[in-house]
């Protein structure tokens, strides 16, 4: 589709730049443009790839969901795109209410913690259990809309 | 004490699969043996601790046979790295071997949960596509959402294989923006056969590698997928939803997975080690994220992998929220392909 927008607004400018001023060829392009923005206008967002839009597969990223979770792991690529990937368990955090309590609640949350497997019950908060389950597990139903 | 171990796995295996809906009763994998046990690093396999490292393989006998086109058989592969060695080839009938496909959209905006699957963007949450949802949707993605039509509360879903097929892609076709987008595993003849070769022996890598379109198979039969491209389907204001399992049908590959959701995890450890659920292309394991209290581990890798004495290196899922199941590749990679 975009393709063809693109051939489109190219015939159009071709044919309009004999016939129209250029002041007038540049209205009609930015309403196509605005356009094209205003149908995919939205909240649509995606915290894994904005925390590594300025990293490099490897480097640490984190980031937050819901004001009330943190992610945190290291940029790794897929099919070019690159996502944070979680390799720590998920922080809960009680409440965001500037970035210095963020500090200081995620520091009070995160002391040293060996290799081991330690209790993080809260991480099944956000897993669905399938419909057709084999194996019962601790996960639960979680219906949720918005953030 | 590591023999004790796998007999009670593989029993706790056969336990499993007898309650699951599918007789996997003719279960006809071949392969020698047990390969779970694999090797220390000094070679021998008599399953001995006292190696630095345990080197576990794929075993054949924890997949499902209902799932299989044929029996797993072991053939010579080349891996990504250049390394020509012994892989399991493992053909798939592109069905799970114990659940059934879908449902993907409700039809309309008044239905419960139960006519509907999932939905998850990458952003943290995991939403029920019940009818609510797409009225509520605006709120989430913008007000030029519009899913349903408002005079009967129907819901725009991709009902035929053409509107599927003109959906199911990266440019959407304008008459189909702003739809529910599902495919009917029936378009594709019950399901796509692919055959994945899985080293029998995992070769590590120095350096981790990315992973691309699809990173594996579960123990249902069904490949494993990378993330799923969330912003390029909203893009076009859809909704490609993904049933309860965490899978869904496209044109290309047919049923895959897109999360972990337990349907794959059929075979239970007995140790409180989170379940595995299938295998990696590379030949490491691939188990839940929580173990049996719902913990998960804190020494995870950027590949969301990490070793024990029992497993070797192994590999655990991300959560559905997050839209993926491990980060990269720690071995080389055999293949996966659709059959022709």
């Amino acid at each position: 589709m975009m393709s063809i927008c693109a051939k489109s607004l190219k015939i159009l400018f071709e044919k309009s730049a004999e016939r129209l001023p250029l002041l007038s060829l540049v209205t009609v392009l930015a309403m196509a443009y605005s356009t094209t923005v205003l149908a995919h206008s939205g909240h649509i967002h995606n915290e894994a790839f904005e925390a590594c839009k300025t990293k490099t597969k490897g480097e640490a990223c984190h980031y937050l969901v819901a004001d009330t979770q943190r992610y945190k792991g290291s940029c790794q690529v897929f099919n070019l795109k690159t996502l944070c990937v979680r390799s720590e368990p998920i922080e809960y955090l009680q409440s965001l209410p500037d970035k210095i309590g963020i500090e200081a609640i995620t520091n009070n949350a995160s002391p040293q913690q060996p290799d081991t497997v330690q209790a993080n019950k809260v991480n099944a908060a956000n897993i669905l259990s399938p419909v057709n389950q084999i194996t019962p597990s601790e996960q639960q139903t979680s219906s949720k809309m918005g953030h | 004490m590591k023999t004790s171990f796998y007999a009670l796995l593989v029993l706790t295996l056969l336990g499993t699969s007898a309650c699951s809906d599918s007789d996997n009763s003719n279960n006809t994998s071949t392969a020698a043996s047990d390969t779970s046990t694999g090797s220390d690093s000094d070679g021998d396999s008599d399953g001995d601790s006292d190696a630095d490292s345990v080197v576990t393989g794929p075993n054949p006998d924890y997949f499902l046979a209902a799932g299989l086109a044929e029996t797993i058989t072991t053939t010579t592969c080349t891996l990504t790295d250049g390394t020509t060695t012994e892989c399991y080839k493992v053909v798939i009938n592109g069905a799970p071997a114990n659940t059934e496909i879908g449902p993907f959209c409700p039809s309309n905006i008044t239905d419960d949960a139960t006519k509907g699957g999932i939905w998850f963007d990458g952003s943290g949450d995991v939403y029920q596509l019940e009818g609510q949802f797409f009225v509520d949707v605006k709120a989430l993605y913008g007000d030029d959402w519009e899913l349903y039509d408002e005079d009967t509360g129907d819901i725009f879903v991709t009902d035929t294989q053409v509107a599927c097929e003109a959906a199911a892609r990266p440019n959407v076709a304008a008459e189909y923006q702003n739809h529910c987008v599902q495919c009917s595993i029936s378009y594709y003849d019950g399901g796509m056969q692919q055959t994945i070769l899985i080293p029998v022996t995992p070769v590590p890598l120095s350096n981790p590698e990315s992973i691309g379109a699809d990173l594996g198979v579960s123990l249902n039969g069904v490949v494993i997928a990378g993330p799923a491209p969330v912003s390029q389907i909203l893009a076009a204001n859809t909704i490609a939803a993904f049933d309860d399992c965490g899978g869904h049908v496209n044109p290309a590959e047919g049923y895959h997975y897109h999360a972990s959701l337990g349907c794959s995890e059929v075979v239970t450890s007995i140790d409180e080690h989170a379940n595995l659920m299938g295998y990696a292309l590379d030949g490491y394991g691939i188990y839940g994220m929580l173990n049996a209290n719902g913990e998960e581990d804190y020494d995870l890798d950027e590949c969301r992998g990490h070793e024990d004495d029992t497993r070797g290196y192994h590999y655990h899922a991300a959560s559905a929220a997050e839209n993926m199941f491990i980060g990269c590749y720690q071995g080389a990679q055999g293949s996966i392909e659709v059959n022709e």
